[in-house]
């Protein structure tokens, strides 16, 4: 009998917990727009669609291959005058896509750089007793926040090489197809 | 509580910022003062990259590695860091060391566009400082990754306290320093993968990844210097060490001293320096 109830153990299924190692939402599109534009500025959005062609251009000029077709693009004037583009992006962090976004000048300087979105959800920690003891006795009345519960990041090395491949790509995108459109 | 995030320093650099109301200490900020108060600390963290990162070519740092034996008036910034490396190397007797820029040229650690330099290493000694200026008494090659990010991060914060906020964290990869009304939950991942939490408050905490060989996965290279009779570790042994001080640059200069060193005597040896060994053993 024992035997046999030991077997069945063999068939129980695995309950895993996959929660992020670390995540975090530092700013809302609004926010970014404001911290690197004046407050007053006002944003039209230009999304930009990109064929194939204009891909492999990016490439060609940035070394760094451009993922996605659609790239949120602003245009951002106060009181009538230029002031420049606002870029929202994804690059790949260590695992996960990390959300940014850049200002422009016309002149295609980078104005600020803002984090939106950090989130990695590959971490071995995940697998620990250490880590899950941290959701012992939770219930939804538990903030669930990930500051408070886990962990923080620890060397964002991968990060930031992408980030700033990222920007320079970004900053091709706006040579080969922002700058000419407001001349 | 605000948190924003920036790539400085060759990492994601971390900042949050809270105003609490009841704290009648300290005036609350609003959301815009908070916001300000990031960004003034974030420009003063880029403004320390700028001074003193070995990969900026035009940095003061590289100013002093491409003249040795020449006087080079500095910012104030570079002087309390170099004055720091100096003191730290003499008080750890040279287990920290920040002049083997050149042997971790030579090993490809380090980019090369200063030329070969003619000396691998040397030690505290050779970085002279007078008033406002210093100089390499020897052609070597200075570099301040152990220091310098944890110096950064220290600054970042007294700019958060300036402004009038009263808690939150810097957070630049491995060198973390929470203060006032905040706390953080910080989970360390040790060498055989086990992890452990601990809570941060009002302390600085510093950990590196040390290794004697180099490869990618490590980025803190430790090499034979100094005091050799002190080092007892396996020369092959990667280890993760974390050091809890006051202050940052002393924390993340810490780990470098720790990592030469076995877990008992390291304990010990950290002690007397100012700083207390985390151990994150499960």
């Amino acid at each position: 009998m024992a035997h046999t109830y030991l077997n069945s153990l063999w068939f129980m299924p695995m309950v895993l917990v996959a929660a992020p190692a670390f995540s975090a939402d530092y700013l809302t599109v609004a926010q970014a727009q404001a911290l690197i534009f004046d407050k007053a500025a006002v944003f039209s959005e230009r999304p930009t669609l990109l064929s194939s062609d204009a891909k492999d251009q990016i490439k060609d000029l940035s070394g760094v291959r451009q993922r996605q077709d659609q790239q949120p693009i602003w245009k951002v004037e106060k009181d009538g005058q230029f002031l420049g583009w606002f870029v929202v992006d994804d690059v790949v962090g260590k695992h996960e896509y990390i959300t940014y976004a850049i200002g422009i000048s016309p002149q295609g300087e980078v104005l600020g750089l803002e984090v939106l979105s950090y989130r990695e959800t590959h971490g071995g920690q995940v697998r620990e007793a250490s880590w899950r003891d941290q959701f012992h006795g939770k219930t939804l009345k538990d903030p669930f926040k990930l500051d408070e519960d886990v962990s923080n990041i620890s060397g964002a090395t991968l990060s930031c090489r992408n980030l700033l491949d990222g920007v320079k790509r970004l900053l091709v995108i706006h040579q080969l197809f922002l700058s000419q459109s407001v001349a | 509580m605000i948190r924003r995030a920036k790539p400085l320093l060759g990492t994601l650099v971390e900042i949050a910022a809270e105003s609490v109301a009841e704290h009648n200490a300290h005036p609350s900020l609003d959301e815009s003062a908070l916001q300000a108060a990031i960004t003034a600390a974030f420009s003063r963290v880029a403004h320390i990259g700028r001074l003193l990162s070995f990969h900026q070519q035009d940095s003061e740092l590289n100013l002093l590695n491409r003249q040795p034996g020449q006087w080079i008036a500095l910012s104030p910034d570079s002087l309390r860091v170099l004055k720091l490396a100096k003191w730290f190397g003499q008080a750890s007797d040279n287990l920290f060391n920040c002049t083997v820029g050149g042997e971790m040229m030579s090993r490809g650690a380090l980019p090369a566009y200063l030329g070969m330099p003619l000396l691998l290493q040397g030690d505290w000694r050779d970085i002279e400082i007078q008033a406002d200026k210093a100089r390499l008494a020897r052609p070597l090659i200075l570099t301040l990754d152990g220091i310098a990010k944890g110096y950064a991060v220290d600054m970042a914060v007294s700019e958060l306290r300036r402004a009038g906020v009263c808690g939150g964290w810097v957070n630049a990869g491995g060198d973390l320093k929470v203060f006032g009304s905040a706390s953080l939950n910080v989970l360390c991942r040790g060498p055989n993968g086990l992890s452990q939490k601990i809570n941060v408050s009002n302390t600085a905490l510093a950990s590196s990844r040390v290794s004697q060989q180099l490869s990618h996965d490590y980025p803190a290279l430790l090499l034979p210097t100094g005091n050799l009779d002190e080092q007892q570790c396996a020369s092959d042994q990667e280890r993760v060490v974390s050091v809890r001080a006051p202050f940052a640059w002393r924390a993340d200069a810490l780990t470098k001293v720790a990592g030469y060193l076995d877990d008992a005597t390291a304990a010990t040896k950290i002690q007397q320096l100012g700083g207390d060994l985390v151990n994150f053993a499960p």
